[in-house]
């Protein structure tokens, strides 16, 4: 008998045990939540400590994976004096990780993400499904740094503003010093930039030995490919998709822009035409000559047959290999670094990389759209209703749009990272001849942060592109070719739109419908360059983007954007 | 009256003479109720318009909205078709495989020559699925060893995982290549329990090695392969989505997209939760009733079955 209440108790203990992980969701989430609340109290005792969601991702350094190792971020938790619980979606996984926390009722206090697109239904849905606080009351209170901002700056408050009048987020601002500063300004002073960052580039020796002009209209890139072609570059043209959509190459001669394959936030496939109205790339006429256009070059084997599954290490060993002639490049940290890498490998080696311009269908042809991100990426931090202590987290925040917090974040720590020279920040000696025997970007990588829910200085990214192996009076192609791309004659205006939110009743309307287009757009875009799918099926394939309610997006969109524009007058 | 006391007593009696074995059941039983049968409570969200705000329970009822929009959409027949033909031909090739492995493997008489093999091809099995995955992107890509090699018997040489026509071909056989060897040791085990004397029997009545096989061995493992056969076909409508996800590109989506990662991209992607449940509720229901019918076919014809 005592083996059987022995047993019996085992049974309800078991039972018990199920109780505690299951139940009804609803109980269950409760439980873990009180048992969060006993540990944040307790912690609270000692010292406050926020839990931080951010993609390390952001950190944008091969040296440091983590913001519990960076440099900056080390500095900052100590000046701000709370303890920050760094949690970190795994490298590639942060979309998926972002939509399973928040289906839970436990949430990290601060988390950092594209809440105008990630979220079902916009920001507003966020406040309103009581997943996030609206921050309007309490930036008065507990973030006098961000505060004196977004009254300098009226355009950022617009910008991070709901319809319904809501703040939701600390946002992540592109800042530079005014083109008419002869000295870099603070943080408060510098305007809100939009930076364009990716873009063609292709091998001056390799045109030189043909004899040919860097090549501006689409004609004479195909005949630049084919002349690479017939001296045995294996591969011509050489990109990765995500890269060859983000940076609308080739794009832009039609007037129109792509969506990024492979990236869901962010919405380039829109763009605003000349005439003040949306446009949706894909669906334009103008698509049908891009898409013949780059058949032409896949089905003559000038375009990297891989271009669809390879990753950015397989595009650069082509090119340290030798066998690319032109490939799309992102950020170029890369040019002087290529360059130094063929050499290392072969000291006779003419490689030379330049950065172009994206080419255009007829020369003088004035290009519309150029590849770019808006001052405010849509990428914020929001408090959660998870946080118990509001002011800490406001506080964590606020820290990085003071002018100490923010040149910490921007360049690390004076003195080791960087240091003011005639006014402006530099990189110190010990950064650019590091005893790592690394790059000069990659060493100040693990004092600088590169995004993050506070105004990023151009400034410091142009710094840290910079190519420091040059002799006197070369040429820095890295930031040459950034010069170019973001030129206007590059194009007049970036592609995408401005942050539009949809209201929480045309959300789901609205994401069904377009996310049903873009898994169809983004099939039929490899489909249609590789041949499976004949081009003169180019008129269904627009009938049945309009099936799959395309013409409802666009009337979503166009709504949205008459609210912003009230919004922002 | 006495019957349910007996039973009662007959339970007490069995559960004091095996308390071991039922103490030891219980973690497995804990497992099944706690991440199989606790979480069909969220199936419901598959009928409702889940919101994040309002949770599971507290979302608006919309009864079979999402199966009419998933039905009435443009990638049902598509995904439901490239699952069943997956599953069909993964079946076909890589279910056999390992039981003939396994009878060649027993009829090999050098010992050392048979432990070599038998390792070589479990080794598949211990590499993660990622590194797999990798592995066969490379070897598949256009100037890959794989897509070389058949180069030289006239086959085009191209990155074979953008041609959707290949998709099927490349995920069968390195299925193959991967679960051969640890399949095949379930009825490694089955044929070590034959009993010898009935080779001996069927030698002395002049049977060769190929009869005593056909006759001998084959008949006494046939139970082992149909509870796994019906145990596959249980997972006929799950075919092996991770891998899947690992290689497919939108570009191959014609023959790759199957329900599991349609399921997963709408769900865990778009965060469209009910829609993406809708879906997978319709698979685990496919799922359920080809067990049922195959348990009941097999009962009929070999009197092995599940239940």
């Amino acid at each position: 008998m005592k083996k059987l209440t022995a047993f019996f108790t085992a049974c309800a203990l078991v039972v018990m045990s199920l109780a505690g992980c299951g139940g009804s969701p609803a109980d269950n989430s409760s439980s873990t939540q009180s048992e969060s609340v006993s540990e944040s109290t307790s912690t609270e005792q000692t010292a406050a400590s926020i839990s931080y969601w951010m993609d390390p991702q952001n950190i944008g350094s091969s040296q440091v994976k983590s913001f519990k190792d960076h440099k900056a971020w080390q500095e900052y938790e100590k000046n701000v004096g709370v303890s920050i619980d760094w949690q970190e979606p795994a490298s590639g996984q942060s979309a998926e990780q972002f939509n399973l926390i928040i289906a839970t009722k436990d949430m990290p206090d601060i988390m950092y993400a594209y809440w105008s697109t990630q979220y079902p239904g916009g920001p507003d849905a966020a406040i309103a499904d009581g997943k996030i606080v609206a921050l309007n009351d309490y930036i008065d209170q507990y973030a006098p740094n961000f505060k004196a901002y977004l009254d300098a700056h009226p355009d950022i408050r617009q910008e991070i503003t709901t319809d319904s009048g809501n703040i939701y987020c600390f946002p992540g601002v592109y800042t530079y010093t005014s083109a008419n500063s002869d000295v870099w300004q603070d943080t408060i002073t510098r305007e809100p930039y939009e930076e364009t960052f990716m873009g063609l580039v292709i091998r001056k020796d390799l045109l030189d030995k043909a004899n040919l002009d860097i090549p501006v209209t689409l004609d004479d890139w195909y005949e630049a490919l084919v002349a690479f072609k017939d001296m045995g570059i294996k591969y011509p043209m050489s990109c990765i998709a995500m890269m060859l959509t983000g940076s609308n190459a080739f794009a832009t001669a039609y007037d129109i822009t792509l969506p990024m394959v492979g990236f869901n936030a962010g919405n380039t496939a829109f763009a605003l035409n000349d005439k003040g109205s949306i446009i949706y790339g894909p669906a334009q006429d103008g698509y049908k000559g891009y898409l013949t256009f780059m058949n032409k070059l896949y089905s003559e084997g000038l375009l990297d047959p891989d271009f669809m599954v390879q990753d950015r290490t397989n595009v650069q060993s082509k090119i340290i290999n030798g066998e690319v002639g032109a490939w799309v490049e992102m950020m170029p940290t890369g040019l002087g670094a290529l360059r130094s890498q063929v050499l290392a490998e072969d000291p006779d080696s003419e490689f030379y990389p330049v950065g172009v311009p994206n080419p255009v269908l007829k020369e003088g042809q004035q290009l519309l759209y150029k590849q770019g991100n808006a001052a405010y990426v849509g990428a914020g931090a929001a408090i959660t209703t998870s946080c118990k202590d509001i002011a800490a987290a406001c506080k964590v925040l606020d820290y990085g749009w003071s002018e100490e917090g923010n040149r910490l974040l921007n360049w690390g720590i004076e003195g080791v990272s960087y240091e003011m020279v005639d006014g402006w920040p530099k990189l110190t000696d010990k950064m650019i001849h590091n005893d790592k025997g690394i790059s000069a970007s990659e060493a100040f990588s693990e004092y600088r942060n590169l995004n993050g829910p506070y105004p990023m200085d151009h400034t410091q990214r142009l710094e840290s592109k910079r190519d420091y192996t040059l002799k006197d009076g070369e040429i820095d192609e890295n930031l040459k070719s950034l010069d170019l791309w973001s030129d206007p004659a590059n194009g007049l205006k970036r592609a995408g739109l401005p942050s539009t939110t949809m209201l929480v009743e045309e959300a789901s309307t609205y994401a069904n419908a377009y996310n049903e287009i873009s898994t169809y757009v983004s099939e039929m875009f490899s489909k249609f360059i590789m041949g499976n799918e004949p081009l003169d099926k180019f008129e269904s394939y627009q009938e049945n983007l309009k099936a799959m309610g395309l013409e409802d997006v666009m009337r979503l969109q166009e709504t949205a954007l008459d609210r912003y524009n009230h919004r922002v007058q | 009256m006495n019957k349910p006391s007996l039973t009662l007593r007959t339970i007490k009696k069995d559960i004091q003479k095996n308390k071991w074995i039922y103490l030891m059941a219980i973690p497995v039983l804990a497992f099944y109720i706690c991440f199989s049968y606790i979480p069909m409570a969220g199936i419901q969200i598959a009928f409702k318009d889940f919101n994040f705000g309002a949770g599971i329970w507290g979302s608006p009822w919309v009864g079979l909205k999402h199966f009419i929009s998933f039905f009435k959409g443009p990638y049902a027949w598509r995904i439901i078709r490239n699952t069943l033909l997956l599953s069909f031909y993964t079946i076909v090739v890589c279910f056999p495989a390992p039981i003939l492995f396994a009878l060649l493997l027993n009829e090999a008489k050098n010992k050392l020559f048979k432990r070599t093999i038998q390792t070589v091809s479990y080794l598949p099995h211990f590499i993660s699925l990622v590194v797999i995955c990798g592995l066969i992107k490379e070897f598949t890509q256009s100037t890959g060893l794989v897509s070389t090699l058949l180069s030289l018997f006239g086959v085009t040489q191209e990155t074979m995982l953008l041609n959707p026509d290949r998709f099927r071909a490349v995920y069968i056989i390195s299925d193959l290549w991967q679960t051969i060897g640890w399949n095949s040791i379930i009825y490694l085990a089955a044929l070590s329990g034959v009993d010898p004397t009935l080779y001996d029997a069927a030698a002395v009545d002049g049977a060769g090695r190929f009869r005593r096989v056909l006759h001998v061995t084959l008949p006494c493992i046939m139970p082992t392969i149909i509870i796994m056969f019906i145990l596959r076909i249980g997972q006929f409508m799950t075919v092996g989505y991770d891998k899947i996800l690992l290689l497919y590109n939108s570009s191959i989506y014609e023959t790759a997209d199957v329900i599991s990662t349609f399921v997963y991209r709408k769900g865990v992607v778009e965060s469209n939760f009910s829609f993406s449940a809708a879906v997978g509720v319709f698979n685990s229901l496919v799922n359920f009733i080809l067990v049922v019918i195959v348990n009941k076919i097999s009962a009929k014809v070999s009197e092995t079955s599940l239940w």
